[in-house]
């Protein structure tokens, strides 16, 4: 037997939406074990990301620590892939692009509704926020997307098998969805 | 660029398909036509191509550069291909270029799933990331319109709805503004829209092909995919438009306009395609007979037992003290029931349409038995406005009545192919549009023609003149300058420079509005005729005039009328119906009031005549101060739950699809008329709609066979004298 096709994930800048799809894939995820290992991801134990072959990334690069994590992937991995349309577009998250850094700060510590007295946190246990969201091909380089917010469990129930085929996902009309 | 099939025929290979077209098409028409595909995206059949976006474009060998097909016209002989490998690459670069230049959140866009065509153009080309770097830019969201809101965040500038608001509706609110990647969609000069002159036809949002106009009343209610569909026809005026009515579950989500429609060819206005939305009045549920001041629900047998007990008595004693009216607004079916049970069944004579002297007027002048059905084909349709070069509305506001009539007038201008004049007693929406407007003292337009004809008999304009006997002359020289002053208020300058306008024209329509209309007066239309006549501009018979009426079914209930008064034979003399004008309280006792959905404006005296009645029925979907007197309440399905037939202000015969089943199921107007008539004729069982059509076919066959075409020059020229107003003496 072949040996397993070792896979790593991590959710930047993200909902966790994509990854929650992935779990989506039910009985599916048995038929894929016996082909892939996921070595290390938010949903197994194992945090530390180390060589993989694909390394799959959730999320737009927000602050400085989701650079960190994705430059780190980019170098661990063989081949990229952007899940979801953060990760892909920049998505949601950049929907704060429009706004000045410290003005989204200020709307969310200080001018917040419910706030009374607030203030922004500066320790340095809090990564820095990016000036604007960035989607991950603007930082490393990407070799797949699977776009969706989120994908379907079909959508990466079809993208792992292309890569597994040893082909970038190609979205025929009708697959590809950004919503 | 319209297809002209005169143009001579040319032959060219599109993706190796032989395809054919005419001089003068572009290469995306004649594919189109072919049923070859070419993506686009701000190109939209019903506008000028502008070839703005570059998503149709095509390589045509033995050209240097790939185009547009959109813009490019089509030669004898070309061999196009739209679907390369190196078009593939522009087109996705194009859409990632469209995608990085503004902000698009599409999980957030109410058009994604769908609605969006850039979206869809993106899938379509695979378009799983976008290489350029973004911009995201700083822009605003106006929503401060009633019925849609402005994204500039989604918006491609593709320009759609600007040549939108200027072509079809005639507006021009929208325009872009700015330069180069600065460039925007601009409303006025850069306005919010609540502040503009916007007139909220909605046509914009209809053909945006992105979220950046979107609908509010319809917004997260369900996209289309989602929504049944159901075509059918607007009944909020006279013209009668295609609408396209979406729905889910037992929701009125959208209202479209029908592009196949003869009548709109797509357009709407605020009328009908928001206001349907907004009606939230409480609606009539069920029969109820009105005892010592309560209204008690009663079965439809019994309401029905109830009102034919009555009528069985005094239609044995005086058929006539029965009255009945019914609403323009109502099916051809029900006003054939109707006037079927009333007149033929009852047997009164006083059995009206509300309304009816809105044709009547216009029948009597053309000087033939007020029961002549060709009358009717005597007017023009809206067609006509067309090809008109100069448009004359008289008492006539389509702005505020007769809304896509308007802009229709509105883009003739607009595009500077007619010219406008409007007279009219009172200011109008289309007065800042017009190349003369003139406001005349109540009353005196008769005065106003016969002004005219006698400037044009002193300085003749055409060569198809009549030729008028001298005392006749005479009699219109009278018509000085001075007296048509005081009379008409109107400056002998103005005047004049409407006769040049008009006699310059190759081609004017007059159309007449409510202002004429209510005059009640043959002789004025006799009069406007025999100007048509003297400036000469009859063609083929037809009258370049339009009348604009109240009431969806206006035409076809007048028709019908007249054929059924023609059938019992005897004919009132006069059957001009202002609302309850008829009622005579001294020998009237029953009063049946067929209201529908329709709001008349009933005055204080009509409804203080209701009170004098013995009986009152009122049948209508709403509760309105009509009820205060009724005996006898019936309720009666709304626009989108009628099943039968309309004749539009065109003539055309167009049916009415229900939209959802009627509430309560409440039996068409129709059908309780044909319930009625049960109780009187013994016949067990009602007729069917298709039996009840047929029927109605038949009649109006036979009818329309009887009689010979107008003959406008059997119209007596005479120079009627009309009466000086207060206002002009
Ligand atoms: S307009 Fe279209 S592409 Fe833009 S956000 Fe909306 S759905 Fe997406
Ligand atoms: S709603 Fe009609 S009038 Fe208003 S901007 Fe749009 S197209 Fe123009
Ligand atoms: S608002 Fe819509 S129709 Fe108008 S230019 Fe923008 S995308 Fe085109
Ligand atoms: S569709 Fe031809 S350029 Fe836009």
């Amino acid at each position: 037997m072949a040996a397993k096709v070792k896979v790593a994930t991590v959710w930047l800048g993200g909902c966790s939406g994509c990854h929650m799809s992935f779990l989506d894939l039910d009985e599916r995820l048995v038929e894929l074990a016996g082909l892939i290992e996921i070595v290390a991801s938010p949903i197994v134990d194992v945090k530390e990301i180390p060589p993989v072959d694909v390394g799959i990334v959730e999320g737009a690069v927000c602050n400085k620590e989701n650079e960190e994590v994705l430059l780190h992937m980019r170098k661990q991995c063989k081949i990229l892939v952007a899940i979801g349309d953060c990760a892909a577009y920049a998505g949601v998250p950049a929907m704060r692009n429009q706004f000045k850094r410290e003005d989204v700060l200020d709307r969310a510590y200080v001018d917040a509704e419910s706030t009374l007295i607030g203030e922004i946190p500066h320790s340095a246990e809090v990564p820095e926020l990016m000036k604007k969201v960035k989607a991950i091909k603007d930082v490393v380089k990407v070799d797949a997307y699977i776009p969706g917010c989120p994908p379907s469990a079909d959508d990466i129930y079809y993208a792992l098998t292309e890569l597994l085929a040893g082909r970038i996902p190609e979205w025929p009309e009708g697959m590809l969805h950004f919503d | 660029m319209p297809k002209n099939d005169t143009s001579p025929e040319i032959k060219l290979t599109i993706n190796s398909k032989e395809c054919s077209g005419h001089e003068g098409q572009t290469i995306l028409e004649i594919a189109n036509d072919n049923g070859v595909y070419i993506p686009t995206l701000c190109y939209l059949k019903s506008l000028t191509p502008m070839g703005s976006c570059r998503m149709c474009v095509v390589e045509v060998e033995g050209m240097r550069k790939p185009v547009t097909s959109c813009t490019t016209p089509a030669a004898n002989g070309m061999v196009v291909h739209s679907n390369t490998e190196k078009l593939q690459t522009m087109r996705r670069m194009i859409l990632e270029l469209l995608f990085s230049e503004r902000n698009h959140f599409c999980p957030f866009c109410e058009m994604s799933g769908g609605d969006c065509e850039l979206q869809n153009k993106a899938y379509e080309n695979k378009m799983d990331h976008i290489r350029y770097p973004y911009l995201f830019p700083d822009l605003s969201v106006d929503s401060s319109h009633p019925y849609f809101v402005l994204d500039h965040n989604r918006c491609i500038l593709c320009a759609r709805c600007v040549r939108y608001c200027d072509e079809v509706e005639g507006v021009h609110t929208l325009d872009l503004g700015f330069r180069g990647h600065n460039a925007m969609v601009v409303v006025d000069l850069n306005q919010p829209f609540s502040e503009s002159s916007c007139t909220s036809c909605g046509g914009c949002v209809q053909a945006c092909p992105t979220g950046a106009l979107f609908n509010k009343l319809s917004s997260f209610r369900g996209k289309t995919k989602d929504c049944q569909m159901t075509p059918s026809i607007c009944q909020q005026c006279s013209l009668g438009c295609g609408i396209e009515v979406y729905t889910r579950g037992n929701h009125l989500v959208n209202i479209d306009g029908d592009e196949s429609s003869k009548v709109n060819h797509g357009h709407l206005c605020n009328k009908g395609r928001y206001e349907p939305l907004l009606n939230h009045k409480s609606r009539i549920l069920r029969p109820a007979v009105v005892h010592q001041g309560a209204s008690i629900e009663f079965s439809w047998d019994k309401a029905l037992d109830h009102i034919s007990y009555r009528l069985k008595r005094l239609k044995a004693k005086d058929p006539n003290s029965i009255y009945a009216y019914i609403s323009p607004k109502m099916t051809n079916e029900a006003i054939f029931s109707f006037m079927h049970f009333f007149r033929n069944i009852i047997g009164t004579s006083n059995a009206y349409l509300f309304g009816s002297y809105q044709y009547n007027t216009f029948a009597q002048a053309l000087n033939k038995p007020n029961t002549e059905y060709s009358v009717l084909n005597m007017e023009s349709d809206m067609s006509r406005l067309d090809d008109s070069d100069c448009i004359i509305l008289m008492g006539a506001d389509p702005g505020k009545t007769h809304k896509v009539l308007a802009s229709r007038v509105r883009s003739r201008i607009r595009q500077q192919k007619a010219k406008l004049i409007i007279i009219n007693d009172n200011k109008s929406q289309l007065d800042d549009m017009a190349d003369i407007h003139v406001t005349l003292h109540t009353g005196t337009d008769g005065t106003l023609l016969n002004s005219l004809i006698s400037l044009d008999l002193t300085s003749p304009s055409s060569k198809q003149q009549v030729e008028l006997p001298y005392s006749l002359r005479e009699e219109f020289n009278q018509y000085t300058p001075e007296y048509a002053e005081k009379v008409t208020g109107i400056s002998w300058d103005k005047i004049v420079q409407i006769s040049k306008m008009i006699s310059r024209a190759k081609d004017p329509v007059f159309v007449f509005g409510r202002g004429l209309a209510k005059q009640n007066n043959p002789q004025l239309f006799q009069t406007l005729i025999n100007f048509i006549r003297q400036v000469g501009r009859i063609q083929n018979g037809k009258l370049p005039i339009l009348g604009l009426r109240h009431g969806a079914n206006a035409r076809g209930a007048f028709e019908i009328d007249m054929m059924m008064r023609q059938e019992i034979g005897g004919a009132p003399e006069d059957f001009s119906v202002r609302l309850l004008e008829k009622v005579n309280a001294e020998d009237a006792k029953f009063l049946f009031l067929a209201l529908g959905d329709d709001e008349l404006p009933f005055l204080d005296k009509d409804i203080q005549k209701m009170g004098q009645m013995d009986f009152l029925v009122v049948q209508s979907s709403y509760p309105s101060d009509a009820l205060n007197h009724a005996e006898v309440i019936l309720p009666s399905p709304v626009w989108y739950e009628k099943t039968g037939t309309m004749g539009n202000a065109l003539g055309q015969k167009q049916a009415l699809t229900p939209v959802f089943e009627p509430q309560n199921q409440i039996p068409q107007e129709w059908e309780v008329f044909a319930e009625l008539a049960k109780r009187f004729t013994g016949d067990k069982s009602t007729l069917s709609i298709e039996q009840t059509q047929a029927k109605l076919e038949e009649i109006q066959t036979a009818y329309r066979a009887k009689f010979a075409p107008v003959n406008v020059d059997a119209i007596p020229f005479q120079c009627v004298s009309f009466p000086e107003t207060e206002e002009g003496r």
